[in-house]
């Protein structure tokens, strides 16, 4: 049987737009996924990822920028925050724990979370 | 040395059976330290190096004949198709073979100069890479100053786009396999079975060759490895096109560019490795996680590498021509069916439910793209755009 390239086309654009909304569903797509910090890797540079852990060692720098430690069990990874507001300030605290979307850096060889948006409080 | 050349034999063994399996990624072969574990370090990174080395030559076999490739391979499926369907798909893997054993030599000429540039390049590169991937695709959508080939350009970019920032938010390396099986390989068969082309049937002929231009793009294909070795996110199949882009190379050229791009990544990730200890390749991250790799065993697996090519460029040729004669013996409706049948079975059984769909929905977009008369390069947009994206921090 042979068919005609209108024909195929549409059938193929209709799967097309199809397979794409059924997999922006079934992936989660419009939700932040939670990612553990011993699985972020080199790889990874510049990736916009979802955390949840606890702070500590929270510091400010000479530059003013916000620094600490955000832990995971066994794993704890950097985190910065530059020109932090006077509420995130106050909303990081040591022991507190917390859920932010970071973007994933590097920083003098070292694995560094670049934090974004504070997500819960 | 009896060591020695058994754990090269058992490394191109492992490579010619990932490389003819048509869906295996390079990358898995990181797989074989668990196997090998109770092995000494050294001897398993040679074992990686020559499987990763002789892949890189077997897997132009099925992604040429079968039209089945793996992200590496893309543009060897695309150039070498119109030999094929001329009943010339051995000249094609010929020319292929020839890419990467020439661009393998050349790596020993270009890794110092490498070597020595490989920080600059590091700093300067990653802001240019976006950029340069942005003109790449107005380049291929307004290649031609009309308006139906603008829009239909734009759909499958769009929708192939599209396709890969969802496939790159299900945090998987299996979608990736799932995508370009489904867009190069899959739709390709499809749209085979649906219309039935004449194909010749396939000859072993060796193509006429003029070495001077196969050293001078296989040399190319070395110098662009570097940057697909030291940049993370960037692909062989990208770089390809970019250079494809850049140069005007007859289809000839390109398969033998496309053929050295992919061996030479291998070796220059040793370098990368070696110089700023940062893995860009499974096979450097498998080397990365068994030796702190110093400049003497560097050496040692450059000169492993040189025994590899011989030996891959003579078995992949015997391979070539085996594969041939079987395929001349079968159907093409039905090798058409068995590569679709066998390209699902491999996203389903790695990538799961949604494996499942990406692969019928980019095989959809792929038929699409045939049935449109758009260039297949254009369904790169599918690495491309979530490559821009990530290095643009979005």
């Amino acid at each position: 049987m042979d068919f005609d390239a209108f024909f195929i086309r549409r059938i193929a654009f209709f799967c097309s737009l199809t397979g794409l909304i059924l997999l922006m569903i079934s992936s989660n797509f419009f939700q932040e996924k939670l990612i553990n910090l011993n699985e972020i890797n080199e790889n990874q540079l510049n990736e916009i990822v979802l955390i949840q852990g606890i702070v500590s060692d929270k510091k400010i720098n000479f530059s003013g920028h916000l620094l600490f430690l955000i832990n995971q069990e066994k794993n704890k990874m950097q985190v910065i925050a530059f020109n932090p507001s006077k509420e995130l300030l106050e909303l990081i605290q040591n022991e507190k724990k917390i859920k932010f979307t970071a973007k994933i850096n590097e920083y003098n060889n070292e694995m560094q979370l670049i934090l974004i948006k504070l997500k819960e409080k | 040395l009896i060591e020695l050349i058994f754990w090269i034999s058992l490394g191109i063994l492992i490579g010619s059976i990932t490389g003819i399996v048509p869906g295996i990624h390079s990358n898995n072969l990181i797989a074989l330290i668990f196997l090998f574990s109770f092995f000494p370090a050294l001897n398993i990174s040679i074992l990686i190096l020559s499987a990763a080395l002789m892949h890189s030559f077997a897997d132009v076999i099925p992604s040429i004949l079968f039209g089945a490739p793996e992200e590496a391979t893309v543009f060897s499926v695309l150039a070498g198709h119109k030999f094929f369907l001329k009943g010339k798909g051995f000249q094609a893997i010929h020319l292929t073979l020839i890419g990467s054993m020439l661009a393998g030599i050349t790596c020993f000429l270009i890794a110092p100069i490498f070597f020595l540039f490989l920080n600059k390049i590091e700093k300067i590169l990653p802001e240019l890479i976006p950029w340069i991937l942005i003109s790449v695709i107005l380049l291929m959508i307004f290649e031609k100053n009309n308006l139906n080939f603008i829009k239909w350009n734009s759909l499958i970019i769009g929708l192939s786009g599209l396709l890969g920032i969802i496939s790159l938010k299900m945090n998987t390396d299996f979608a990736l396999l799932a995508g370009i099986s489904g867009l190069f390989g899959a739709s390709n068969a499809v749209y085979s079975l649906l219309n039935k082309p004449v194909i010749k049937k396939q000859k072993i002929e060796f193509s006429k060759i003029n070495l001077i231009e196969c050293i001078k793009w296989s040399s190319l294909s070395s110098v662009f490895a570097c940057f697909t070795a030291l940049l993370p996110g960037l692909t062989a199949g990208q770089t390809s096109l970019i250079a494809g882009k850049i140069n005007k190379m007859s289809k000839k050229n390109y398969l033998v560019f496309v053929g050295g791009i992919n061996t030479a990544t291998q070796l220059m990730s040793l370098i990368v490795l070696f110089a700023i200890g940062k893995a860009r390749t499974g096979t450097a991250l498998g080397i990365q996680s068994l030796i702190e790799l110093n400049l003497i065993e560097l050496i040692q697996l450059f000169l492993i590498a040189l025994i590899v090519l011989g030996i891959a460029f003579i078995l992949s040729e015997f391979l070539a021509v085996k594969a041939i004669n079987l395929m001349n013996k079968i159907n093409y409706s039905e090798i058409n069916l068995g590569v679709i049948l066998l390209l699902f079975f491999f996203s389903s059984f790695f990538a799961g439910l949604n494996g499942i769909i990406l692969f019928f929905t980019a095989t959809a977009i792929g038929v699409l793209c045939n049935s449109l008369g758009v260039k297949k390069s254009t369904l790169m947009g599918f690495l491309l755009i979530p490559t821009i994206l990530i290095y643009l921090g979005i």
